[in-house]
């Protein structure tokens, strides 16, 4: 029988630690800022992406029966809902119409065809999401053959839902808003209230009132819950105008003299099958 | 499928399992809205009872392969699973060497691997403070309904994975 060596042990599990500490290190800290994954690892998470692809559809199936059902049921209240938004739709669709005229105009007179609030779009589908819930990751089909650039935005149909932090040749990561990750960049927002516009970083997420949270507000313009959120297109990653969502509250936080303000997203946060990764067109490098 | 063909198809059902993770926790947890975090472990419930079957060695290196994957594909921070998984393989070990392998026993297994991956998992973010966290919500939003989901998963797959890893 072997002799039981505790020096032995002692020095192989120090070893281990040591490698894994490095490791955790080296990776979260490249993460999100490399433009392009390294070779091996995009290699993995493209072939990893291409099987659990197969699994996405059949998985995706049993739970739209679920959803189906619940539809049928909500049907009735949306359709009410729905009736009393219709009727100014007409008029804000003509309204709209020629909103954009008179913009294209303007814009060819000052010869600017770029602006903060153009952006190109790529919609892709979403493969899985990390069973890791402290990393709130989706794993999307599309990657840097498709233009796809860490730091994009990403949307859902509805509003923002938040970040690339990983892009491989086929696939790449979204950081969703939700995520408690603390090292995440945060998006540079504007607030348009009756009196004025206020700027800030949308910095954290609530988890129990699933609402947004953001700090480091610039004016001192008062805020009604209802007014809406948009990314401010300062900072140089994200275009202007995306709608992230509307303020739900405004709370003096510390001392009185900074105020938090909670959004109330737009985008529902769980259950995303595809999205539209926003690429800005003004500022290219 | 007998004891000595295990080791040939074992690692892709590990594969395939690790998928089938993300994939269940995705529906499930997507059908709660988030409310409560249930988070499948059905790798964990496959490295068990192949411990029965193959040597430690292989199990600890295919762990580990399957661990680096792991963090690759669903995280990015490479040394998370890829800790965890070699940790809950020795330990299994360990306790299969004392205890019989019957459900009963399995089960409560289940239950010390899957918190102590669960918790794992949450110190190294604590340490490398990649998050913020309450014990209290870890506890009742994550953990409990954690193990109640991959008990039932025991419960639903004990003869599949037996048929599956033969110990003889």
């Amino acid at each position: 029988m072997k002799k039981f060596n505790p020096s032995k042990k002692l020095i192989i599990s120090l070893v281990v630690l040591i490698i894994v500490i490095a490791s955790v290190s080296v990776t979260s800290l490249s993460r999100g800022k490399k433009d392009r994954n390294n070779f091996i690892q995009s290699v993995t998470n493209d072939t990893l992406g291409f099987v659990d692809r197969g699994l996405t559809a059949p998985v995706r199936w049993i739970g739209k029966g679920v959803d189906t059902l619940q539809d049928l049921i909500a049907t009735y209240q949306e359709n009410q809902d729905l009736k009393k938004k219709i009727d100014g739709y007409e008029l804000l669709a003509v309204e709209v119409e020629n909103q954009k005229k008179e913009i294209a105009e303007l814009q060819e007179q000052l010869k600017l065809n770029e602006t903060l609030t153009s952006f190109d779009t790529v919609t892709g589908s979403v493969i899985s999401r990390s069973p890791n819930t402290w990393q709130d990751i989706l794993i999307v089909n599309k990657g840097s053959k498709d233009g796809i650039e860490v730091n994009m935005p990403v949307m859902s149909q509805k509003g923002l839902v938040g970040r690339v932090i990983e892009v491989n040749a086929a696939s790449s990561k979204v950081e969703l808003l939700s995520s408690q990750n603390k090292n995440a960049n945060h998006f540079p927002v504007k607030i348009s209230s009756k009196d004025g516009e206020s700027f800030g970083l949308l910095t954290g997420y609530d988890d129990e009132k699933g609402s947004l949270a953001i700090t480091q507000l610039t004016g001192n313009y008062a805020m009604q819950p209802g007014d809406v959120v948009q990314t401010s297109g300062l900072g140089g990653n994200s275009p202007a105008n995306l709608v992230i969502g509307t303020v739900s509250k405004v709370e003096n936080s510390g001392f009185g003299l900074d105020r938090t303000v909670l959004v109330t997203p737009y985008a529902e946060l769980y259950n995303i099958n595809t999205v539209t990764i926003v690429k800005r067109l003004v500022g290219e490098k | 499928m007998t004891k000595e063909n295990v080791p040939y198809y074992a690692p892709f059902f590990f594969f395939l399992c690790m998928l089938l993770d993300g994939q269940i926790a995705r529906v499930i947890n997507s059908y709660f809205q988030h409310a409560i975090y249930f988070h499948s472990y059905l790798l964990v419930l496959a490295l068990v009872f192949a411990s029965f079957v193959v040597s430690k060695t292989y199990l600890l290196v295919a762990a580990t392969i399957i661990g680096v994957m792991m963090d690759s594909y669903y995280v990015g921070i490479i040394g998370l699973y890829a800790l965890g998984l070699p940790l809950v393989v020795l330990m299994a070990y360990f306790i299969f060497s004392h205890v019989k392998g019957n459900l009963w026993s399995i089960a409560m297994a289940d239950v010390l691997f899957v918190t102590f991956l669960e918790t794992a998992l949450l110190l190294v973010h604590v340490a490398f403070s990649f998050i913020t966290f309450h014990p209290a919500i870890f506890i009742t939003r994550t953990l409990g309904p954690t193990l109640l989901l991959n008990i039932l998963l025991l419960i639903l797959l004990n003869q599949p994975l037996k048929k599956l890893f033969p110990t003889k």
